[in-house]
């Protein structure tokens, strides 16, 4: 069920985000978002299953296909997930370094791999004001989607 | 031991792995992918039938309008392309325009070095192998079964091979230097890693060939003193001269006189045959298209669309509103497209501007939007500058299922960026569209 929520909603997630945009909203990028999620707080194991179900709603609002979108999201997530091991407490200044790291590495990522394997994209351009939005909202947004299906399911247990 | 897990997750990097897989044998997975992104879409096209009623058609005025810009455009075109090579060829040979839809393999210096037709073979079979653009030879046509179409069938479409192609007939030709006195040589294809596209050799003059200082010298065909049933007819332009070799102190020693094609060919929208026999007129069919509905997606920049039709839709299809070019399509699951317009796109398009000045005639661009807005987009051509008359922008050769003659919108030239400046006619909600299903 966890599962059929996920690919279900997290699609709808990118063009939520991508309304909010055109709506004169602050942008931000929910790429971004989703792996500040994979990198601090969800379970290790279903990070496939989790990065597919982004790949496939980013694939939705962006013009390169799923095969791209697992790189562009999953090298920042695979980057960051080693070193929340140091920082297993996830303090807000740790989520705010993440998820600018991962607005910036995401379009950085995007451009890379829209040369290398012909698939260009207009997501490929960096924006400041949305890296700012994202880094200011996007831990703010994050917090109450993870106490929320299915996101919930999907957090990393305390041991 | 959670740590060691965290800090190397196998699952992670095999899907890394995967994706990597996936984008080597991207036909392999490519059922798997519309259906991803087929059930990912549902929750919209439900919510797009909330929407209300699509825009219907523009106002018949607008419309006529088009229909004279589209007019205009393909009778400037046959104008310029093939008055200007009609006196060079033989006073028998009738011309017939015919849309290129593409050009593919690399040859010569790394750029395409075949032409896709609209033609079939069959249907070209009195034609002559000449094939021009204006007073310029573009190369020769090819024969099912014969050299580099060995596999080629009667009823697939006509491919031209262009001067740079490994297997094209080489051409005599004259080097018009500036001090009056020409150069003879022969032109033939360059390879990949050359400099330029086509290479000169057998001079009449090794040594002048190998003193030249400047390059740009146009190069036309030269007649043959014994005719035969392939002569090129004299006076075609190939191209113009680029020079490379050493530098001793000033002067430049000659390794190589290379020729410089006067145009991208991936910019070639349309080309010329020469038929002996007036058989074919120049086709003005336009492909088949779907009736269908398209719906804004909100992903932040207003330039993509989800697509519905009752009939499965080819991937690169162009969506049409009233004959503008929304932009094209991938094919997703259930009926379903994913249209990304032509200003959020960041692939090369092939593009066709209509100058408004009449003298003008029409140019075959090739470049992609830099950026863009809401309503305007900035064309940014590949290769060298060149300074573009305001005018009106058609679709150029994209594909099969995506012709040339589609409006694009007004552009104008940005001087302050370089770039070409491209009105765009807005449109949000859902629309009421067609899609080009039937190949040119």
């Amino acid at each position: 069920m966890r599962w059929a929520l996920w690919f279900l909603l997290v699609p709808q997630a990118f063009l939520v985000a991508g309304w909010a945009g055109e709506s004169g909203l602050p942008a931000v990028d929910f790429g971004a978002v989703v792996c500040l999620f994979c990198a601090l707080f969800a379970e290790p194991r279903l990070l496939p299953g989790l990065l597919l179900g982004a790949a496939v709603g980013r694939a939705v609002v962006d013009e390169a296909t799923i095969p791209v979108q697992l790189l562009v999201l999953g090298v920042p997530i695979a980057l960051l997930l080693p070193l929340r091991s140091f920082f297993y407490r996830q303090q807000v200044w740790w989520q705010i370094a993440a998820v600018v790291l991962c607005a910036v590495a995401i379009p950085k990522l995007a451009l890379l791999c829209g040369r290398w394997f012909d698939q260009p994209s207009a997501s490929a351009l960096l924006d400041g004001t949305r890296v700012f939005w994202t880094a200011v909202l996007g831990p703010l947004v994050l917090w109450p989607l993870r106490r929320l299906p299915p996101l919930r399911q999907f957090v990393e247990r305390s041991r | 031991m959670a740590r060691a897990r965290a800090a190397f997750p196998v699952g992670l990097y095999g899907t890394l792995l995967l994706a990597l897989c996936w984008l080597l044998l991207p036909e392999l997975l490519r059922p798997v992918e519309r259906l991803l992104l087929g059930i990912a879409c549902l929750p919209q096209r439900f919510l797009s039938h909330a929407g209300g009623q699509p825009a219907l058609a523009a106002e018949p005025h607008a419309r006529a309008r088009l229909f004279e810009l589209r007019r205009g455009l393909w009778q400037r075109s046959r104008e310029h392309d093939v008055e200007r090579a009609r006196p060079l060829l033989a006073a028998g040979l009738e011309p017939l325009p015919c849309r290129v839809r593409q050009a593919q393999r690399r040859g010569g210096h790394g750029q395409p070095c075949e032409l896709v037709l609209d033609r079939s073979y069959e249907e070209l079979a009195g034609c002559s192998d000449l094939v021009t653009c204006g007073d310029v030879l573009l190369g020769f046509l090819a024969r099912p079964g014969v050299g580099a179409a060995e596999k080629d069938r009667p009823a697939d479409p006509a491919r031209v091979l262009l001067l740079n192609h490994p297997f094209s007939r080489e051409v005599a030709a004259r080097v018009q230097l500036a001090d009056g006195v020409d150069l003879n040589c022969v032109v033939g294809p360059a390879a990949i890693v050359d400099p330029a596209p086509m290479r000169t050799t057998l001079h009449d003059d090794p040594y002048r060939a190998a003193r030249l200082q400047r390059g740009d010298a146009a190069v036309r065909t030269l007649a043959l003193d014994a005719p035969w049933i392939g002569a090129v007819p004299a006076g075609l332009l190939v191209g113009h001269t680029r020079i490379w070799g050493y530098d001793t102190g000033g002067d430049t020693l000659t390794i190589g006189l290379y020729v410089a094609t006067p145009f991208d060919p991936r910019a070639v929208p349309q080309v010329v045959l020469w038929q002996s026999v007036a058989g074919l007129a120049p086709d003005d069919r336009e492909p088949a298209r779907a009736p269908a509905r398209a719906f804004a997606l909100p992903d932040g920049t207003g330039g993509r669309w989800l697509v519905t039709a009752k009939v499965a839709l080819p991937d690169g299809a162009a969506v049409v509103q009233d004959g503008v070019c929304l932009g094209t399509v991938r094919a997703v699951a259930f009926g379903q497209a994913l249209c990304t317009s032509f200003a959020a796109s960041r692939h090369a398009w092939s593009l066709w501007l209509l100058p408004d000045d009449p003298r003008l005639s029409p140019q075959g661009l090739y470049g992609q939007v830099a950026f863009a807005d809401a309503a305007t987009a900035w064309f940014q051509l590949h290769g060298d500058d060149q300074r573009l008359p305001a005018g009106f922008l058609f679709t150029g050769g994209n594909g099969a299922y995506c012709p040339a003659g589609l409006l694009i919108g007004r552009a104008e030239p940005d001087l302050d960026v370089h770039l070409l400046r491209i009105a765009l006619p807005a449109r949000a909600g859902a629309q009421q569209v067609e899609v080009v299903v039937g190949g040119t």
